[in-house]
C-alpha cells in the first residue's frame, strides 16, 4: 500500500443561502435553505514515501480542504484517507507526531518568545530526543541562516525570518510528512530561494515526504518532482513535472529585436503575438516550422540586433489549463 | 505530560507580565471596578438594612464567593473561550488540531490570563473581613469545605463560560448566549436567592445551577438553611461543580467534532 492514500474522498460544506430583500431575510430566521457545496468531490490519489508533490489548483479548488483532511483537522463526508498507515482524524494525536504543518497565512509561533524558547517548548510537546533535537536545531539554523535572530522575540522578526522559523519548528521532531500550505506567500526572492533549497535539502537528507500547495509556480519548478492539480474538488491532472512540461511544450516563442525589417514573418505555424517598435514576438508551432527555416527567414527579413527563444514557463501552462477549465477561451500570451 | 502543559501556562503567564504597562493598567482597572462594586453594595445595604434577613457582611460574603470563583474560572477560561469565535475564524484552532496535544488543555494553558490576580486579593480579603466581622472562626473542617466550595464554584463558573461560548462551533458567533445565560443570570447572585420569585430560584438551582456558586455553600459558614429543600444542599457545590464541568467538557467535545465534520 502507498504511504499516503486518498480514496474516493468527498467533502461537503453546507452554506446558508442568503436571499435578497428584508422580508425574505427575516423569513430565513425560521426557515433556512442551504446550499450543499462539494469542496472536494470523489478525489483519489496516492503518494509514496519521499515524494515531493506540488498540489495546485485555482483559488477555491479544494486544496486547503484536502490538506485539512490529510492533517486530521477535518473529516471527509465520505471516502477514506490513510497517511503512514493511520487515519488522520481518527488518530489525530498520533498522526500529529508524524507530520509537520506550515500554513503560510497564519503563524504558529508565540509572538513574545524568542525562537530558542519556542524550540524547547516544541521539543517537549513532541517528546523529541534531546540529541536528535540538538542536531536538528543546528542543521536548520545553519541551512536557514537563523543564527542572527534566534534570541529575538518573534514580534521583532521580519516576515521572511518568521517563515523560516515556522519551517524550523514544524520540522524539529523529524516528521515523515511535511505539509506546506503556501509557504512562500509574500516573501522576497532571496528568502523564497532559501526556503526552496532548504526543502529540497531536507528531502534529500531525511527522505521527508512533502506536499506543497502554492500559487507560485517557481516553487513547484524548484521543489517538486510531481504535480497533482485539482479544480472544483476533482482531480484534473497527476503527472511528473518532467512529463507535465514536455507534453505541453507544443509552442515556443521567439523575440526578435531589430534595426529595420523588410516585412514581418508570416507563414503557417508562426504568429505575431506582440508588436513593439523594433521588437516582435512570435509564437512558433514546432510541428509546422523547423528551427532552421525559421532562423533563415528571420535573417532574410530582419536586420537583427538580438534574438531570444523562450520555452513556455510552467506558470503559463498552468494559466492555460486553469482558464480553459473555467470555460473561457484559452488565453494567449 | 502535566509538565508540558505547565510549561506552556508558565510562558503564557509570564509574557503577560512582561507588558508591565498594560498589566498594571488592567490591574488598576479591575481593582477599581470590583472594589467599587463592593463599595456600592456596602453603601446600599447601609441605607436599606438587611435584605431578606441577611446582614451586610453576609451579603458581602456572597459577593466575594462569586467574584473569587469567577476570577479563578476567568484565569483559565476567559482567554480561550472568550475569543473562541475568533480562534475558529482565524484558523488558530486548526493549528492546535495539528499538534499532538489535548486541544482543551492546550487552549487553556496557552491562553491563561494573568489579569485576574488582583481579584484574588480583593475577594480573599473580603471573605476574611466578612468572616471576622461576623465573629466566625473557621474550624479545620470548615476550612476544607471553604476550599472545596471555591473549587466547585469555580468549576460551575468555568462550565458557564464553556457552555455559553462553545456554540460558536456551530454558529461561529455566540456573544449573545454568553451575555444572556452567563453574565446576566449570574448577576442575580449578588443577593440571597430567597428575595426572588420561586421560579427564578428553581431556574438558578436546577436548570442553571448558579445558586451553588455562593447562595447554598455560604450558608454553611453563616449558619443558615434557607431556600433549600434539604440541608444536603449545603454540601453539594463540589459535586455540582464536577458534574456540570463534565457536561461542559462533553459539550466541548461535541462542538469540536461538529467543527471537524461540518464546520467551515
Amino acid at each position: 500500500m502507498s504511504y499516503i492514500t486518498v480514496d474516493h474522498v468527498t467533502r461537503e460544506f453546507k452554506s446558508f443561502k442568503r436571499p435578497q430583500g428584508l422580508k425574505k431575510a427575516l423569513s430565513t430566521l425560521l426557515d433556512r435553505s442551504y446550499d450543499v457545496k462539494k469542496a472536494v468531490d470523489d478525489l483519489s490519489f496516492t503518494i509514496e514515501k519521499g515524494e515531493l508533490v506540488g498540489y495546485i489548483g485555482p483559488n477555491g479548488a479544494g486544496k486547503s480542504t484536502t490538506i485539512k483532511m490529510l492533517t486530521g483537522i477535518i473529516t471527509p463526508t465520505s471516502g477514506t484517507i490513510t497517511t503512514g498507515g493511520l487515519v488522520p482524524w481518527e488518530n489525530r494525536k498520533e498522526n500529529a507526531k508524524h507530520i509537520g504543518v506550515v500554513f503560510g497565512q497564519r503563524s504558529q509561533l508565540n509572538w513574545d518568545l524568542p525562537m530558542e524558547d519556542t524550540f524547547e517548548l516544541y521539543r517537549r510537546m513532541y517528546g523529541t530526543d534531546k540529541v536528535q533535537f540538538r542536531k536538528n536545531t543546528q542543521m536548520f539554523t545553519e541551512l536557514l541562516e537563523m543564527q542572527s535572530f534566534l534570541n529575538k522575540p518573534v514580534r521583532q522578526l521580519s516576515l521572511g525570518q518568521k517563515m523560516r522559523a515556522e519551517l524550523a519548528i514544524a520540522l524539529l521532531h523529524d516528521p515523515d510528512i511535511l505539509y506546506l500550505d503556501e509557504p512562500t506567500i509574500g516573501l522576497d526572492v532571496v528568502v523564497k530561494d532559501k526556503i526552496r533549497k532548504f526543502v529540497r535539502e531536507l528531502n534529500r537528507e531525511k527522505k521527508t515526504t512533502v506536499i506543497l500547495t502554492t500559487h507560485d509556480m517557481a516553487d513547484i519548478e524548484e521543489i517538486c518532482d510531481r504535480i497533482i492539480m485539482i479544480d472544483h474538488g476533482t482531480l484534473m491532472l497527476d503527472q511528473t513535472l518532467a512529463t507535465f512540461k514536455s507534453q505541453r511544450a507544443d509552442q515556443y516563442y521567439v523575440e526578435v529585436a531589430f534595426q529595420y525589417l523588410k516585412k514581418p514573418l508570416s507563414f503557417n505555424g508562426v504568429e505575431l503575438v506582440k508588436e513593439q517598435p523594433f521588437c516582435h514576438t512570435y509564437s512558433i508551432n514546432p510541428r509546422l516550422v523547423s528551427m532552421n527555416d525559421l532562423l533563415s527567414s528571420i535573417s532574410e527579413l530582419f536586420e537583427v540586433t538580438d534574438i531570444t527563444i523562450k520555452k513556455p514557463e510552467i506558470d503559463e501552462i498552468v494559466r492555460k489549463i486553469y482558464t480553459s477549465q473555467s470555460g473561457e477561451k484559452s488565453g494567449q500570451l | 505530560m502535566f509538565g508540558l502543559y505547565g510549561a506552556f501556562a508558565k510562558v503564557a503567564f509570564l509574557t503577560q507580565l512582561e507588558y508591565r504597562g498594560q498589566y498594571f493598567m488592567r490591574m488598576i482597572a479591575k481593582l477599581l471596578g470590583w472594589s467599587s462594586g463592593f463599595i456600592l453594595l456596602v453603601i446600599l445595604l447601609n441605607k436599606v438594612g438587611p435584605v431578606a434577613g441577611w446582614g451586610l457582611y453576609e451579603i458581602l460574603l456572597l459577593y466575594a464567593f462569586d467574584v473569587l470563583s469567577y476570577s479563578i474560572a476567568g484565569t483559565f477560561f476567559m482567554g480561550g473561550f472568550g475569543k473562541l469565535p475568533r480562534l475558529i475564524r482565524s484558523g488558530e484552532l486548526d493549528g492546535i488540531l495539528t499538534k499532538p496535544v489535548n486541544p482543551l488543555i492546550y487552549l487553556i494553558c496557552t491562553k491563561i490570563s494573568a489579569g485576574y490576580t488582583s481579584n484574588y486579593v480583593i475577594a480573599g480579603a473580603m471573605i476574611g473581613i466578612s468572616l471576622h466581622k461576623l465573629g466566625i472562626t473557621l474550624s479545620l473542617y470548615q476550612m476544607i469545605w471553604l476550599i472545596l466550595d471555591i473549587a466547585g464554584a469555580s468549576l460551575i463558573q468555568a462550565a458557564g463560560f464553556m457552555v455559553t461560548t462553545v456554540p460558536a462551533f456551530w454558529f461561529l458567533k455566540s456573544d449573545g448566549l454568553y451575555r444572556l445565560f452567563y453574565r446576566n443570570l449570574t448577576s442575580f447572585l449578588q443577593y440571597p436567592l430567597t428575595i426572588y420569585h420561586g421560579g427564578i430560584r428553581f431556574l438558578l438551582t436546577f436548570l442553571l445551577p448558579y445558586g451553588f456558586i455562593n447562595f447554598y455553600p455560604v450558608q454553611l459558614f453563616v449558619n443558615r438553611q434557607e431556600g433549600m429543600p434539604s440541608p444536603i444542599f449545603l454540601f453539594l457545590t463540589p459535586f455540582v461543580g464536577a458534574g456540570v464541568f463534565f457536561i461542559a467538557y462533553r459539550f466541548w467535545k461535541k462542538g469540536l467534532n461538529a467543527y471537524q465534520s461540518t464546520g467551515s
